[in-house]
């Protein structure tokens, strides 16, 4: 069968007509898809890591917040142990009362003076001198002894003992104590 | 043999001529390519919409979820300072140098033959341990037919007794004199000495015995 130059010029148009529909159809159509897709998975790829580390956050957080109640606990009695107001004020009339019931009668407090604690933001360390004119060694060991058990935020940091030099059973002694208070 | 005449020969050929019109074929080609083109372009509008979807159903999640994270963080901060707060107490009580038991073990092993005059006793952080070092340094008397015995009788328990509970315990005189003074221990008059001990120790436990 032989083409006439009219079938000739009718398939040129189909081609044409064709080429065009591919274009529109390739660039338009599927590229638009293809442009929508890519978008979304560069989304995915970005919220992905972002989802995850957020759920890894909560689930942290959540565990932590399990201890939070006796981690609070323990701060409140820890916190309740320092009365509020200058330390110089409360601190020598607490020691003179707690003497006292040891029966140790005569004392004198004094403050020498106070160092930072980088490990407690908001809380320095003050450094008395706790002098007991009379006082008997074994009065001492009880009194030091209740000290430690009844007042854990402070500490014995060193001790100077003299006998007396007219009642060997009265001793004069020097205590050097720190105590953690409010900053 | 019967003669057989076509007298449809003619519009047969144009009808076989007209099925073969390569305009009606590429037409029906061209028809073939866009129905499989719509047929692809549904099916990748199908897989599309599933990543759409998901990616929806993210955006969804991470909205719900960022406010979340945010506060979370705040409240690990929070946490997390309150923790170290409360370990830093609990070291700082736990960790102290407790002279008590010091003081017990001193009270136990002074015997009569010795007066201790003056003591001073200091503990300070070691630096590369969570344990005290510890420094006693006793002034005292001791009598009795040998004093110098005594007096090194009581150094001696002063070592034993702390090595029970404490580490690196050294004892050693600073000094050891005879004295001019005597003492009346049950009606007798005894000889002095004057010492001088230092005791050391650290509150890390101490090791047993081999």
């Amino acid at each position: 069968m032989k083409l006439q130059k009219d079938d000739i010029q009718k398939i040129v148009l189909a081609g044409i007509i064709l080429a065009i529909v591919l274009y529109v159809y390739s660039s338009m159509m599927l590229g638009s898809l293809d442009s929508h897709e890519a978008g979304a998975n560069h989304d995915i790829a970005d919220l992905q890591p972002k989802v995850l580390a957020a759920k890894k956050q909560l689930a942290a957080t959540r565990g932590l917040e399990q201890d939070a109640p006796k981690v609070s606990e323990r701060l409140y009695e820890i916190k309740s142990l320092i009365p509020d107001g200058a330390p110089i004020a409360w601190f020598p009339p607490q020691m003179k009362d707690f003497l006292n019931r040891q029966g140790i009668e005569k004392s004198s407090i004094k403050l020498n003076g106070e160092s930072a604690v980088p490990d407690l933001p908001g809380y320095k360390v003050l450094n008395w001198t706790i002098d007991l004119p009379q006082v008997d060694f074994v009065s001492l060991g009880i009194a030091v002894s209740a000290l430690e058990n009844q007042f854990p935020l402070t500490n014995v940091a060193s001790m100077q003992v003299d006998a007396g030099a007219d009642n060997p059973g009265a001793q004069h002694a020097v205590l050097s104590i720190n105590t953690i208070v409010n900053q | 043999m019967a003669l057989h005449i076509n007298l449809y020969h003619e519009i047969q050929k144009q009808e076989r001529q007209r099925s073969r019109d390569p305009l009606r074929l590429g037409m029906m080609g061209i028809l073939g390519v866009i129905l499989l083109c719509v047929a692809y372009y549904f099916y990748r509008q199908h897989e599309v919409g599933v990543v759409s979807d998901q990616d929806a159903q993210l955006q969804a999640e991470w909205a719900k979820l960022q406010p979340q994270q945010d506060k979370a963080k705040d409240q690990q901060a929070k946490l997390a300072d309150d923790l170290k707060l409360r370990d830093s107490f609990n070291q700082r009580i736990e960790g102290r140098f407790y002279w008590a038991p010091v003081m017990q073990s001193i009270i136990e092993i002074v015997p009569r033959e010795v007066q201790i005059t003056h003591m001073s006793a200091a503990a300070a952080p070691m630096s590369d341990s969570p344990h005290h070092s510890s420094t006693i340094q006793f002034a005292g008397v001791a009598t009795g037919a040998q004093p110098r015995t005594t007096a090194e009788a009581f150094r001696n328990a002063l070592r034993e007794k702390f090595a029970k509970t404490f580490s690196g315990v050294t004892s050693t005189f600073k000094s050891l004199d005879d004295s001019s003074q005597s003492v009346s221990v049950s009606g007798q008059a005894l000889p002095t000495v004057s010492f001088s001990i230092e005791l050391d120790f650290n509150d890390a436990p101490a090791t047993p015995a081999k």
